[in-house]
């Protein structure tokens, strides 16, 4: 069963618990995850890191520390290089984004949803409403399950303004909310072993 | 032709915007809908209230202002891209950012979020003045090709 795993990945802590989720879902049996950022839309070509030492702009020393996808992404945001000087493909970023994630979502049977934050992530909440759109005209799709214990947008007395309605309502109606990880594993094993109906 | 006008609900003033642009659509000839989001309410008589005018609607307009675009307008756009793949008589999304902070970064994407831009690009476009955003949407429905 093919899950796609959706949430924010802007800072370390987003990717690592975004990984986190991944390898609880690759542990799983007969799970297979995909997370957005360790599935880049940058296509590297072969001689890429020869072509990057040539023109000085990584050290052998930075190129053993980090992930090439990494450097190569940090080089053109920063516009150190351009895309076309490294022969990259010509495409907006986020046509490459959303092409990768989109065409993954067309084939997963679910999603696991980080919706932390002080409101669900833009990426997210949109990946979620297609996801809920593409349940409609494929049967084989589980459903959602979003992961929700960031206490601003829980129905709690204080701090936060609550989670939005439309996304609340969205995931009511296309899967469940759950407060731990290892929950929404369970979900997504009872959906894998036919268990749990389909919302 | 029906339009869904899809932004933040939050504040008087961003209600009073939203109100606005639909009175503008309408005014060009449209017939533009996107009520504020009620107070008591439950979430899932808002999601089935919008998602049946979502389902309705020929286009969506959507604002993107704001520190990010609220996340249930971004959910509303993903809902809406996903129905138009159900429905090719569907025309396309206009999205109307007016932020300074997405303004400085015209040249960049406006700053958005990559997959939300990508879902822009790949059904509708992005203008940061109405009247541009107008011309689209009479474009689309002046045309009888769909987008």
């Amino acid at each position: 069963m093919k899950i796609y795993c959706a949430g924010p990945l802007f800072t370390l802590c987003e990717r690592e618990y975004m990984s986190r989720c991944g390898e609880a879902v690759r542990a799983a049996r007969g799970m297979e995850p995909f997370v957005p950022h360790e599935n880049t839309s940058i296509e590297l070509p072969a001689n890429i890191a020869d072509r990057l030492l040539e023109l000085q702009l990584l050290t052998p020393e930075t190129l053993a520390q980090h992930p090439l996808v990494d450097l190569v992404r940090h080089l053109v945001q920063t516009r150190a290089v351009t895309r076309k000087t490294l022969g990259l493909s010509a495409g907006s970023t986020a046509q490459q984004v959303f092409d990768k994630n989109f065409a993954s979502m067309v084939i997963s049977d679910a999603m696991l949803a980080v919706i932390n934050g002080p409101e669900v992530d833009d990426g997210t909440a949109c990946e979620i409403g297609i996801f809920a759109a593409l349940m409609e005209t494929d049967p084989t799709k589980k459903g959602i399950v979003a992961i929700h214990d960031d206490w601003r947008t829980l129905d709690t007395p204080g701090e936060g303004k609550g989670l939005n309605a439309f996304v609340h309502g969205c995931l009511l109606k296309s899967g469940v909310i759950v407060c731990r990880l290892e929950d929404a594993i369970a979900v997504l094993q009872s959906w894998r072993d036919g268990k749990g109906t389909r919302v | 032709m029906k339009i869904f006008v899809a932004g933040p609900t939050f504040t008087p003033h961003a209600r009073e915007y939203l109100l606005n642009n639909i009175r503008r659509l309408r005014e060009r000839g449209f017939d533009a809908t996107g009520a504020p989001d009620l107070l008591g309410t439950t979430p899932q008589a808002l999601f089935d209230e919008k998602e049946a005018a979502l389902r309705k609607a020929d286009a969506l307009f959507v604002i993107l202002d704001g520190a990010q675009v609220d996340d249930g307008v971004a959910c509303q756009l993903g809902l809406f891209f996903g129905l138009m793949l159900q429905d090719p008589t569907k025309r396309g999304i206009v999205g109307l950012l007016s932020d300074e902070r997405g303004l400085r970064k015209s040249a960049h994407g406006f700053g958005l979020n990559l997959f939300v831009r990508g879902v822009l690009e790949s059904r509708g476009c992005i203008y940061a003045h109405i009247e541009d955003a107008l011309r689209q949407l009479e474009e689309w429905r002046d045309s009888s090709v769909p987008k």
